[in-house]
């Protein structure tokens, strides 16, 4: 209500108020400044100064209480008299009769009036048009008339006050041509009334919203303007058919002036003759006609005065001629009476006098004058009524073709909006069937349900088969049936808190019609449905799902007890063992130590009593055990290597590596090695364990190379194509290996030589081995029998250039 | 053996060691003075001369205790506790002797204050050096600080 329209309604009514009320006033107090509110106007009648005071009451008392019914009743009321109030007038112009309704509210003649205060037909009728709308603005009929009824009775009143004010406008400004309707001045005012109450009822219709126009502007405005052409174009051939008729009007008065002025003369001579003849003869005869001719010439220059009332100088000429002709007339009565009395000579003698023919003279120069001055009236009055005749015999059918021609655009732009709509409609209905079979052979259950009542609406074959109920059964309850009762009071707060927009999934539990409880997933949006709120629902059922988390999750609870134990179990088995890598590396040690030092008792203490082969099995035990206290330590090495934790750190690898040589001794036992040690790049690993690699590697290179006079051992760092990595290795020249078993060469107690070769346990690659793949590197060799051997490794990382 | 100047407590449970370690301090001429304990509660006993060693001054000595780890009823890491966090007996030069090279013992013995930590060779010869080393350095190198007055 806050538009526009809202606040011109009771505005106009308020206005048409004050306009029939001051009008009212005037009459009573005798006010005529009151009385013709519009200036320059004549007053408007008490009978429609009372309706529009009436009616303008009533559209203020709708507007403002909204359409309460008392003010609905006042409508109503107000319609009813002012239709009488018109109907009645009609009838006084029309068939005569005389009501006293003109002067029920003001006596004729009372306050010194004298015109009458009987309203013109016009009027009257648009007072039976205004009574019809504000009967059906009170909606006592059925709205689908009422509407559109005062929709188009609203309309044509201020239509027809905005033309009658248009041309009366028009009037003062460009001259008489243009007052379109001919309408007076005395009707303006009521003109500005029908205006006010016209556009007023329009005003509250379109605040109350009843006026949306479905057309499109331009069809409207087409509309409109060929219905406004036809109306101009008919006021316009209405106005010059009446001009011309008012032309032809004074034509025919032209010519009868002129036959007076004609018949005049004829008189006058006649007069004249008759009495020369008498003159002459003497006899009476020739008089008798004489006094109906002079009553005639007096008929006629009465009737030619009427007939030229309009030209003051005809009227003019007629003050000169009366006195003359009766001069005339005067002058020959007297010479007629001379010759009665005294004699053919005494009268010859007044007639030879000049004054007579003086008058004459006078006369027909009078007449002659009148006589131009009609012929020239009678030619401006001919050419006026063609003028007129001609522009309203062209104005009408070019006005009618204008109009038709812009109707039948706006009828083409309607048909293409009909045609457009159509298609609209077409797209719509294939779009709703679209949308119906989605809905209708969904696979998931699916239901529309009224959000006040929470009753089914529709529901779709899904939801039948899914939830057992038939879709009679469920169009007969409301969705609190299919809930469990504990879980209503949760449901009934969800529906008044998302009652602005359903959009959420939300989980819920349903019950089929066997009782069983289902976990659902439900979407739901507020969709409308033939004018009621409703939701459209999406149900996923959900307890297939549910039961599979639910399993996974105890499985997953099993699982984690189950890693719990192992955990348990491993953690025990490695304190075991490292209780039992304690044992070896002190209790095995120890009994071989005692073999080792009482062997080396017995030689020292008896060693003469014993022959040689004696002497040298001892030496082979001693031998043995220290090989097996080898072996020990070998093995306790590996072992740790999987039980430290990695600790990476930046290495300097070349520094390590000259620290291992040197703790190696290369030069041991007189021996010369070259030694080629590459520029290496730095890593990223566990120096400790790092360190081991290198040491076993190198001292590998030291004893394989043993044999070799000059023995060569190169150390270096290369890049594989395409990868970043580093891979260092060592490079000797000694004995090499064959391919063949190079499968073996990292295994545990592998060996590719005979312990009398070379002495070793065969940890030290495996140690190798664990070290590198416990950085994430590989290891790999290369070599061939007497062509030495190279190891390459890496480390698992991007080295730092 | 006297008990009035011990200069080596040999705190050693397995026999053979014991006898090893004996015959490698035989051949150093260390063999005066040298007290055995056979674990490690009678070595605390001899220590802060308890029981059958009431009698004895604590300030008696010995000089060096060289301590195997792997002892009976009270093992070598708890004796060198003992010795290292009592005034009295915390200068007295402590070497492990043991079998064990597993670095956790070798770590907490430095961390209890061990002066020297051995691992036994297999071998006769290293082993017997490594004792005769040991025994010369503490006895008769090293300066001991004097105790009392």
């Amino acid at each position: 209500m806050s538009r526009p329209s809202w606040i011109f309604a009771p505005v106009a009514g308020m206005a048409a108020v004050l306009l029939g009320g001051g009008t009212l006033l005037g009459w009573w107090r005798n006010n005529e400044g009151l009385k013709s509110i519009v200036p320059g106007s004549s007053p408007l009648k008490p009978n429609i100064a009372a309706g529009l005071l009436l009616c303008g009451a009533a559209l203020a008392f709708l507007s403002l209480t909204g359409s309460a019914k008392p003010a609905r009743v006042g409508a109503a009321l107000s319609g009813l008299l002012v239709f009488i109030l018109g109907g009645l007038t009609l009838g006084e112009h029309f068939f005569g009769w005389n009501l006293g309704i003109d002067q029920w509210l003001i006596p004729q003649g009372a306050n010194g009036t004298s015109q009458t205060l009987r309203m013109a037909p016009a009027t009257a009728l648009c007072f039976v048009l205004t009574g019809i709308l504000f009967f059906a603005q009170s909606q006592l009929v059925p709205r689908r008339l009422g509407i559109p009824l005062a929709a188009g009775l609203s309309t044509a009143l201020a239509f027809i006050g905005a033309l009658a004010l248009a041309g009366f406008l028009l009037e003062v400004l460009f001259g008489p041509g243009w007052n379109l309707l001919g309408m007076s001045a005395s009707g303006v005012t009521a003109a500005v009334g029908f205006l006010l109450l016209g556009s007023g009822v329009l005003a509250l219709l379109q605040s109350e919203r009843h006026l949306a126009w479905s057309l499109d502007a331009f069809t409207t405005a087409g509309f409109v303007s060929g219905i406004l052409l036809v109306v101009v174009a008919a006021g316009m051939a209405f106005t010059y058919t009446r001009r011309m008729l008012e032309t032809t009007t004074g034509l025919i008065h032209c010519q009868e002036a002129l036959g007076k002025i004609q018949a005049v003369y004829a008189d006058m001579s006649e007069l004249a003759s008759g009495q020369r003849v008498y003159i002459i003869t003497g006899d009476e005869q020739f008089l008798k006609a004489r006094e109906l001719i002079r009553t005639e010439a007096r008929d006629d220059v009465l009737r030619a005065r009427r007939l030229t009332s309009d030209n003051p100088n005809q009227q003019h000429r007629l003050d000169k001629l009366e006195p003359l002709l009766s001069q005339r007339i005067d002058w020959e009565e007297r010479v007629i009476t001379s010759r009665r009395a005294e004699g053919f000579p005494v009268a010859a003698q007044l007639m030879a006098t000049s004054a007579g023919v003086r008058l004459s003279e006078e006369i027909n120069g009078i007449l002659k004058e009148m006589e131009q001055e009609e012929y020239r009236l009678l030619s401006q009055h001919r050419k006026q009524a063609e003028m007129a005749s001609i522009t309203a015999f062209s104005i009408l059918p070019m006005g009618v073709f204008l109009s038709l021609a812009i109707l039948s655009l706006g009828l083409s732009f309607l048909n293409a909006g009909v045609t457009e709509q159509r298609q609209a409609e077409k797209a719509l209905r294939v779009s709703e069937k679209r949308y119906r079979g989605l809905f209708e052979s969904n696979p998931n259950p699916m239901w529309f349900f009224d959000l006040e009542t929470l009753s089914f609406l529709a529901v779709n074959d899904a939801a039948v088969r899914h939830y057992g109920y038939s879709r009679d059964e469920f169009l007969a309850m409301t969705i609190k049936d299919i809930r469990p009762p504990e879980d209503i009071p949760a449901l009934m707060d969800d529906l008044s808190q998302t009652s602005e927009g359903l959009d959420d999934t939300t989980p819920w539990r349903h019950r089929k019609k066997n009782g069983e409880l289902i976990d659902v997933e439900i979407t739901a949006h507020e969709v409308p449905w033939l004018g009621r709120r409703s939701a459209l629902v999406l149900i996923n059922d959900i307890t297939a799902r549910r039961r599979a988390e639910k399993q996974i999750r105890k499985l997953n609870l099993e699982l984690e007890d189950r890693v719990e134990k192992r955990t348990a179990q491993l953690q025990t088995a490695n304190a075991e063992l490292e209780a039992f890598s304690y044992s070896v590396s002190h209790d095995l040690r120890t009994p071989l130590r005692a073999i080792d030092g009482f062997s080396h008792a017995l030689l020292e203490d008896f060693g003469q009593r014993l022959p040689e082969e004696g002497q040298r099995h001892v030496q082979t035990i001693r031998g043995g055990a220290q090989k097996m206290g080898a072996l020990i330590d070998d093995l306790l090495t590996f072992s740790r290597l999987s039980r430290l934790p990695l600790k990476r750190r930046e290495v300097n690898t070349g520094r390590m590596v000259r620290d291992a040589i040197k703790e190696l001794d290369f030069s041991h036992n007189g021996r010369k090695v070259d030694l080629r040690i590459d520029e290496v790049p730095p890593c990223l690993a566990d120096a400790v364990l790092l360190k081991q690699v290198w040491l076993n590697l190198l001292s590998n290179a030291l004893k394989y190379t043993r044999q070799q006079e000059s023995a060569i051992v190169n150390v270096g760092c290369t890049r594989e194509a395409g990868n970043d990595e580093s891979v260092f290795f060592v490079r000797d020249n000694g004995t090499g290996f064959d391919m063949r078993y190079a499968h073996k060469l990292f295994g545990v107690f592998q060996r590719l030589h005979r312990a009398e070769e070379f002495e070793g346990t065969g940890v030290g690659l495996a140690i190798v081995q664990r070290i590198v793949h416990r950085h994430g590197g590989r290891v790999w060799a290369d070599a061939a029998v007497n062509r030495g051997a190279t190891f390459y490794f890496t480390l698992g990382e991007k080295t730092k250039s | 053996m006297s008990e009035g100047h011990v200069e080596i407590l040999l705190v050693e449970d397995n026999p053979q060691d014991l006898e090893l370690t004996q015959r490698a301090l035989r051949k150093g001429n260390l063999t005066n003075n040298i007290h055995v304990a056979r674990d490690g509660a009678e070595a605390l006993e001899f220590l802060f001369c308890e029981g059958a060693h009431a009698i004895r001054k604590i300030e008696d000595g010995p000089k060096l205790i060289l301590l195997d780890l792997k002892l009976p009823k009270v093992d070598g890491l708890e004796v060198l506790k003992r010795v290292k966090n009592d005034p009295r007996t915390k200068t007295i030069p402590v070497v492990v002797l043991t079998s064990s090279k597993e670095q956790n013992d070798v770590v907490e013995s430095y961390q209890l204050g061990v002066n020297s930590y051995i691992v036994k060779p297999v071998n006769f010869e290293g082993f017997s050096a490594a004792v005769l080393e040991v025994g010369m350095y503490w006895l008769l190198l090293n300066q001991a600080p004097k105790m009392e007055e």
